[in-house]
């Protein structure tokens, strides 16, 4: 778990500067089930039509090319956001590509699941720095993103600092000391059962 | 042809076919995509530019500036009175806070101006708000106004 959890916090890191907004946050999420999907069916097509050493550099092809499809579909539904996030969807693709890989040369087995815990994460991460960020809440609209008030008196007394990158990194570090902490109890009150 | 040979000839072609058929993919999409994305665009810099002055200028064509490595760019002619006055640029800015759609303004007798950000809908805020400082702005500001004396297309 501790090298799951390292792996997990280098494919966030690349993500953290676009992750600020709830918008910003479900787009990437988004990007990344579309890289997931696309991935696992690439993955078995590569297996058919190139089972050697060479299917996974024509995986990691593939993956570029449905990030670039993505990117498109961006563009024409969110023009505005699409400048915004044009490069971190990208990224996303190598964060994606960090996260499949931990069971690919860790256990020599190959597992999407890390994945899967991912995609709330970062919804959830991005949620409380809008929250605490900006006060706001905020969904992608065609013509940028809307945002809700959800602090009232945040303009007054808010600190935009949970916004920022460097609030972002501690917020990263109370994530994963969380997750040690309910992984280390769930492992005690395990034990305990038996 | 031996056996081996005819089972490489036929990961070979399989291989060509699927960036092929990624080739294809990818030019339909970029067909269909692209104009919904230059009116979305627009309609945006539009809506920047008439809250940020009464006398906005209009966008015209787009052109090809000079490139800003990662930063995505669109540049098109600003038109005032129907006549074509200069540049609006619309850029990725990275500030504190995030990544953000920015609209500059251009005209040889102003140099760069920052009109303001783009897809922001509700209460019109300043970009000091989105962690976007004075400091990101003026460097845009210098950068832009060195690519606008490149790009030329002006008289």
């Amino acid at each position: 778990m501790k090298k799951h959890t390292i792996v997990f916090l280098f494919a966030l890191c690349p993500l953290i500067p676009a992750a600020s907004r709830f918008s910003y946050g479900l787009i990437l999420c988004f990007a990344l089930i579309w890289l997931f999907l696309s991935g696992l069916l690439f993955r078995e097509l590569i297996k058919k039509i190139v089972p050697d050493d060479a299917g996974f550099y024509l995986e990691l092809v593939c993956i570029a090319a449905s990030a670039t499809v993505f990117y498109q579909v961006l563009e024409a539904v969110f023009p505005v956001l699409a400048v915004s996030l044009g490069l971190y969807i990208f990224i996303s693709s190598f964060s994606y590509l960090v996260i499949t890989s931990i069971d690919r040369f860790s256990a020599d087995k190959e597992s999407f699941l890390p994945i899967v815990s991912f995609f709330p994460i970062l919804l959830v991460f991005s949620l409380i720095r809008e929250i605490f960020g900006f006060g706001t809440i905020s969904f992608p609209v065609p013509s940028g993103f809307i945002e809700f008030t959800v602090l009232p008196y945040f303009e007054q007394y808010g600190l935009g600092f949970w916004g920022t990158a460097g609030g972002a990194l501690i917020l990263i570090g109370i994530f994963s000391w969380l997750v040690k902490y309910v992984n280390r109890r769930a492992s005690i009150v395990k034990r305990n059962v038996k | 042809m031996n056996a081996q040979t005819k089972i490489d000839v036929k990961k070979i072609m399989c291989t060509v076919s699927l960036f092929f058929a990624f080739f294809l993919l990818l030019a339909g999409l970029q067909y269909i995509s692209l104009p919904y994305a230059e009116d979305g665009l627009k309609q945006s810099a539009r809506t920047v530019l008439e809250n940020w002055s009464d006398k906005a200028p209009e966008i015209g064509d787009k052109i090809q500036a000079a490139p800003l490595g990662w930063n995505y760019s669109q540049t098109y002619f600003s038109l005032l009175r129907g006549r074509v006055n200069g540049f609006v640029y619309i850029i990725r800015i990275t500030g504190n806070a995030g990544p953000y759609t920015g609209i500059f303004y251009y005209t040889p007798q102003t140099g760069t101006v920052f009109c303001g950000l783009a897809g922001i809908s509700g209460k019109a805020k300043g970009a000091d708000h989105y962690g976007i400082t004075s400091r990101i702005i003026t460097e845009w500001v210098h950068k832009l106004d060195a690519i606008a004396k490149k790009t030329g297309g002006l008289k």
